[in-house]
Parts: structure tokens; C-alpha cells; sequence
């Protein structure tokens, strides 16, 4: 189980005088979901099309089940499913023929294509649409069709580049269960996403990117413990003196006491109890509060706290 | 064959657009064949001229020429040769020549001079004069041979009028076979026709179809898969060749339904078929090289006008190919509808043009020629395609 499935060695890739990929290193582990998270214009879809040979590359290696990966590397696309970040599918073909082309692009054997093109199709949940041209389907539907289109070979390595953009909650739901259905079947799952708290969700292991560089790696626990900011207590309170915040900053862990639009915020770097401690104090104040919250850091912070910018969501 | 299937269950979805297409030339083929039967006919009315001679010579020399002339056209005589009378008449559409004979015309001949002899005035509205300067003409040039090899005039000026009647009947039998081989027969129109049908029904009614194969995301998203490009290419490309047959079929039966094979000889309908066969492989491949440009649709349908109503004027498909100047001609061999048309032009005899096999097979190898080169250039377009940015 820990063989290689994708290596990405010192991979550049210019657009011109556009530095998209700045010497990446990337290393995917088989049954592995590794998530590429980035805001847009990080340099993902650029990585991902450099994968698959898309792109030709100015410098870096790429090998994919320790092969080199070429644009005529045929036995390992065999093993690739792919799905591409703009929805690629034949307006003119219904959804079950779209699905049956592109599984047809894989696997000749009639039969064992229909079989899997049943396959795909019950696990993206199209059956009410098999008959609908792709004109028809909603946004979320449409993802599915996609979807099912990259999937129906059954292939060891799965592609997807933000396969999630533009969704509603509901089939957002959908495809992440699908995609962790897909790894415990057996599959290694690439997934690009600017959004946070999916990768986080279902990704074992994330690759934060940011202007084509690699800014940090590893599991979410590891990534966040890369940051100062364990703990975020948020109190709503009407008013706190000067004296107040000195008092607060004093108590162990905290760093940061910030008092803004009847808002307190206080930033713990580890520690346990850090709430107690804070509720014990202002208590002792007699000061009446409001709505309490206490969150521990999300990949957000670790975005922001390594580049300084937002990374969106 | 899973892009062939692919090509037909798209191309279902187009149905709609490429019938119209279809169904557009095809209505446009018949005008355009009509147009030419009715031109034909005209011609050929146009050649019996109301005339009269102001002879000034009366000689037997004179005498001759009136006569013979008479035979072919429509001699009005005039008593007294009033000019000013004359004169009304034409104006009045009663004749539309005035031959003039002058004094001395009988001593020229004898002399042996034949250029400029008598003066005519004719209607300039009327192109019914133009076939009765040429009966002239002809008439001096066979007298002008006669009288170098024999003796008298007498002799020369019998011989000329038995060998001009002669001639006479003879173009007469000609324009009479011109009349039903082309005039009332359009299978010469009708494919002469297909050199510019073809290229437009062709690229405009597949074009929507090869471009869904061009499509940037898809062509990136099937190029990431096992599909070879080659085998690709080679699907989309049977599947276009078959699909251009059919369109091809169901031309030359709406051409047998309008009746444009009934005077013909069935061999030349049948080497004129074929000639269409080869003519649209190369069209075939042809729309397969540009639409693997992937350019816009409109890009393409402004592609398909130029090359189509380009190639059809350069290549002699509205002006027929004996009437375009040198020059032009010689562009036009590099396009493949000029050695089509040429093919054509022997089989239908057009310009009198006569039928010789090997020019028929040296015509139909060059359209092959280029055909081939479309399809190399279509497979390396496709083969090399692979690894272009698409991000
Ligand atoms: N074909 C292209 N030509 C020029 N620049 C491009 C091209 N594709 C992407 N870029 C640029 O490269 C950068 C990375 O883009 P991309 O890989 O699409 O980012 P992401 O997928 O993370 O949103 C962006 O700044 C984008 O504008
Ligand atoms: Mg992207």
C-alpha cells in the first residue's frame, strides 16, 4: 500500500513570462485521497494537465506508478480516470451514451462496457436521466455526469480538478461520499478544490498551494500544527477596558486579545482550558456576555497565516 | 469504431441543419441547370437571318454569294434597292442585315484578294448578325482555297458552294447534337454542378459535427484517455467519408428524379458518376484537414463560401473552363474541382470537347493525389495534435 502513485520532481511550468508552477515536489502515495488546495490561479489546473501530459513542462520529472508519465504513455492513461475542471462531455449524446463513449475510450469488451457503464451510473445517482442530453441537467447534475464519465473504466487513479465548483450542498454531499466510496474500492484519488473544508473532510493528505509554489504538506493535523494559533475563543461583549486586554494577553497560551465591533477575540497557541481560564477572569470582572464560541483552527488560518491572505471560500 | 458510432449519433442530432443544406442546393442545382438549358436554345434559334444584298457588282461572282447566302438565312429582296427604305426596314426589325456588294467584287476574286470585299450593316441589338458575319467569312475562306488550286472562277465559286453546304449541314447536325446532348440533357450541368454542391453541402453541413470532436475540453479530456489519436482520427474519418456518401447518394437520386440522366448514354452517366465518386473523396478529405483547425463555426462557414464559390469560378463551374483566360487557368489546376470539371467537360463534350480515356484516368489520378495529401495532412495534424497545451 505504499508504493508511489504520482511523483512530481522540481516541476516548472511558465505561460510566458507567467511563473504558474514554481518548482513543485509532490509525492502521492497508492489509496491515498491527496488534495490540492489552492486559491484560484494557484497553478492546480496547470499541475494536474502537467500529470496527464497535457502540457508540455519547462523543467521537473513526472512518474505515475513509477513509469514516466509521456503524452504517449498509453498503459498508464489506461489506468487513469480523469475529470477535468470544465465539463467535458458531448452536447449531441445522451448521458448514458456519454458515459458509454468514454468508457468505450478504455474498455472494448461490449459487455463488460455496459455492465460498468450500469456501474457509473447507479453510483452517481443518474438513472431517473439516463435518456436527458447534457442541455438539460442541472449544474449539480451535470458534475455527476462528468463524474461518472471519469470513473466508469474503474481505473486505479482518479483525477479531479474542483469537481465540485458551482453545486448545490445536496450533490456537493453526493460526490464527496462518492469519492471516499471510490478510495476504500480501491482507488488513489487526486482532488483539487479551493475549498477548505472539503478537502479537509475527506483528504488524507493536502498539498497547500499558492502561486504555483508548495507552501506546506501533510496530513490536516500536521498542517495545522505548523501555525502559532491553536485555539480561537470569540466572546460577544458589550465593552472591555485597556487594563482588561493586558490582563487577558498575561493569561498562559494567549498571544493575542483583539476587542472589536462588541466583539472579543483571543488567540491561544496550545494549552488546554484556555476557555475556562478566560470565562474565569471575566467573570470575576462581572462582566455579562453573550454568544460564546471556542474553534480550533481551520487550513484557512494555516493559508493565512503562512502567505497573509485570505485563501477564500 | 466507437468514434464512427459516435459520428452517426451526433451527426442524428444535425440532421435537421444538414437536410436543410441538402435540400437548399439541391433546389439551386435545378435553377442553375435550367438556366443553361434555356441559354442553349436560344443559341440555336437565334441563327436563321432576315437579310437582303445591295449588289452593286452584279456579277455571276455576286450572284453566288446571294445565293448561298439564301440557303441559310432569309433573303428579303428590296425592288429597287431604296437604302433609304432599307433602312426603314431594319428599323423596323423587318431585316437585321444589309450585305453591300461592291463594284469590282467579282475582279477582286480573280485577283485573289478575299479580305474586305463587301461591307455589311446590321442591327447592333441583334446578335443574330454575328452568325451571319461568320457564314460570310467561312464562305471567302473555302472560296479562297478552291481558287488557289483551280483555274477558273466559275469552278471555285461552284466547288465553295457545294462544299459550304456541305459544312452547312454539318454544323447544322452538330448544333442539333449539342441541342439534345446538352440543351435538353442536363447530366453535364447537373455535375458540373457537384464541384460547387459538394464543397458547400459538405463543409457546412459537417462542420458542426467535427467541430464537437475538436471541442478544446473534449479533445483534452479524450486525448487523456487510452484512445489512440490515430484510431480517433481514423473513426471520425470513416465516419465522415460514409456519411458524405450518403449525402452523395441522395443527390445523384434527386438528380435521377429531376431527370437529368435521361439523354445521356448510360455509360456516360456512369463515367461521370464515378468521376463525382473520386471528386468527393477529395472533398471528404478536404473538410476533415480544415475542420481539424479548430476554428470557429463561423470561421468555417466563411471558409466553406470562399473555397466553394472560389474554386466554382476559378475551376470553370459558372463560367465554363474554355472561357476563363490563361491565367486563370492556371491557378485553377492547383484546385481539385478544375480536374473534376475537365473530366466533366470531355464526357459531356462540351465546347466540343471530345472523349478520350486517358485524359478521363489522368484527371481522376490527380484529384487522388490530392486527396492523399488531405489525408496525410489530416493524420499528422491529428498524431501531432496530442501533446498541445489545452489548459
Ligand atoms: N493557457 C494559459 N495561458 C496563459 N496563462 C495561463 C493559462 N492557463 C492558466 N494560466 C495562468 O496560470 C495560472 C494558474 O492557473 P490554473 O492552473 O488554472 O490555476 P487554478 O487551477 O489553481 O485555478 C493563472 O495565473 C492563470 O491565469
Ligand atoms: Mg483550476
Amino acid at each position: 500500500m505504499n508504493e508511489t502513485a504520482v511523483k512530481v520532481k522540481e516541476l516548472v511550468k511558465r505561460y510566458r513570462e507567467l511563473l504558474a508552477v514554481d518548482h513543485l515536489n509532490l509525492e502521492i502515495k497508492q489509496g491515498e485521497i491527496f488534495g490540492l488546495l489552492g486559491p484560484n490561479g494557484s497553478g492546480k489546473t496547470t499541475t494536474i494537465n502537467c500529470i496527464l501530459s497535457l502540457l508540455s513542462y519547462d523543467n521537473g520529472e513526472i512518474e505515475i506508478f513509477e513509469k514516466p508519465m509521456k503524452a504517449d504513455a498509453y498503459d498508464i492513461k489506461a489506468k487513469i480516470g480523469v475529470v477535468m475542471q470544465n465539463v467535458a462531455v458531448f452536447e449531441e449524446l445522451t448521458v448514458q451514451e456519454n458515459i458509454d463513449y468514454f468508457c468505450g475510450l478504455y474498455i472494448n469488451d461490449k459487455q463488460l462496457r455496459k455492465q460498468y457503464v450500469e456501474e457509473a451510473i447507479q453510483f452517481t445517482g443518474l438513472e431517473d436521466f439516463r435518456k436527458f442530453y447534457p442541455k438539460k441537467l442541472s449544474g449539480g447534475l451535470l458534475r455527476r455526469l462528468n463524474i461518472a464519465c471519469g470513473i466508469a473504466h474503474k481505473p486505479k487513479l482518479i483525477i479531479l480538478d474542483e469537481p465540485t465548483v458551482a453545486v448545490d450542498p445536496q450533490s456537493r454531499n453526493r460526490i464527496l461520499e462518492g469519492i471516499m466510496e471510490l478510495n476504500r474500492q480501491g482507488a488513489t484519488i487526486i482532488y483539487t478544490s479551493h475549498y477548505m473544508e472539503e478537502v479537509e473532510q475527506i483528504c488524507s493528505r493536502i498539498a497547500i498551494i499558492d502561486n504555483g509554489k508548495c507552501i506546506a504538506q501533510g496530513t490536516a493535523e500536521e498542517l495545522k500544527k505548523l501555525i502559532k494559533k491553536r485555539e480561537i475563543i470569540t466572546i460577544d461583549i458589550l465593552s472591555v477596558t485597556a487594563d482588561d486586554i493586558e490582563a487577558l494577553k498575561a493569561l498562559p497560551h494567549v498571544y493575542s486579545v483583539t476587542f472589536e465591533d462588541s466583539k472579543l477575540t483571543i488567540l491561544c497557541d496550545g494549552g488546554s482550558h484556555n476557555l475556562v481560564r478566560v470565562l474565569d477572569y471575566l467573570q470575576g470582572k462581572e462582566y455579562s456576555f453573550g454568544h460564546i464560541h471556542s474553534a480550533l483552527p481551520t487550513l484557512n488560518d494555516v493559508f493565512l497565516e503562512i502567505t497573509g491572505k485570505e485563501l477564500r471560500d | 469504431m466507437l468514434n464512427f458510432k459516435t459520428f452517426f449519433q451526433i451527426a442524428k442530432k444535425h440532421i435537421g441543419t444538414c437536410f436543410i443544406y441538402v435540400i437548399i442546393f439541391l433546389i439551386l442545382m435545378v435553377v442553375m441547370t435550367n438556366i443553361n438549358k434555356g441559354s442553349s436554345t436560344s443559341k440555336f434559334e437565334a441563327k436563321s437571318v432576315k437579310f437582303t444584298v445591295i449588289d452593286e457588282d452584279d456579277t455571276v461572282a455576286s450572284h453566288a454569294l446571294t445565293d448561298y447566302l439564301a440557303t441559310k438565312h432569309k433573303y428579303i429582296s428590296f425592288e429597287g434597292k431604296d437604302i433609304s427604305k432599307i433602312q426603314d426596314n431594319m428599323y423596323y426589325e423587318e431585316i437585321s442585315y444589309v450585305l453591300t456588294i461592291p463594284k469590282g467584287y467579282e475582279e477582286e476574286l480573280k485577283n485573289g484578294n478575299f479580305k474586305n470585299l463587301v461591307t455589311h450593316s446590321m442591327r447592333t441589338d441583334s446578335a443574330a448578325g454575328y452568325f451571319f458575319n461568320q457564314d460570310v467569312d467561312s464562305y471567302f475562306r473555302a472560296l479562297s482555297v478552291y481558287q488557289a488550286s483551280s483555274e477558273s472562277l466559275e469552278d471555285s465559286l461552284s466547288k465553295a458552294a457545294n462544299v459550304m453546304e456541305k459544312v452547312n449541314a454539318n454544323e447544322v447536325e452538330m448544333i442539333t447534337f449539342e441541342k439534345t446532348n446538352n440543351g435538353n440533357s442536363p447530366s453535364g450541368y447537373f455535375f458540373q454542378y457537384f464541384a460547387y454542391i459538394l464543397i458547400s453541402v459538405l463543409l457546412l453541413s459537417m462542420s458542426p459535427i467535427l467541430m464537437t470532436f475538436h471541442n478544446r475540453d473534449l479533445a483534452a479530456r479524450i486525448s487523456c484517455s487510452y484512445l489512440k489519436p490515430r484510431r480517433k482520427a481514423a473513426g471520425i474519418g470513416l465516419g465522415a467519408i460514409c456519411y458524405s456518401i450518403l449525402v452523395w447518394l441522395i443527390i445523384l437520386i434527386a438528380g435521377g428524379f429531376g431527370g437529368m440522366y435521361r439523354y445521356d448514354p448510360i455509360e456516360t452517366i456512369a463515367l461521370m458518376t464515378a468521376n463525382s465518386f473520386v471528386y468527393l473523396i477529395v472533398i471528404v478529405t478536404m473538410t476533415l484537414c480544415i475542420a481539424s483547425f479548430s476554428l470557429s463555426e463561423h470561421a468555417l462557414q466563411l471558409i466553406a463560401n470562399v473555397i466553394g464559390l472560389g474554386s466554382s469560378f476559378l475551376c470553370g463551374v459558372f463560367v465554363p473552363q474554355w472561357m476563363l483566360a490563361e491565367n486563370v487557368t492556371r491557378i485553377s489546376r492547383f484546385f481539385p474541382a478544375y480536374w473534376f470539371i475537365r473530366n466533366n467537360n470531355i464526357l459531356a463534350g462540351f465546347n466540343g470537347e471530345a472523349f478520350n480515356p486517358d485524359e478521363y484516368l489522368l484527371n481522376l489520378g490527380v484529384q487522388l493525389l490530392f486527396a492523399l495529401a488531405f489525408m496525410t495532412i489530416y493524420f499528422v495534424m491529428h498524431v501531432q495534435k496530442k501533446a498541445k497545451a489545452v489548459a
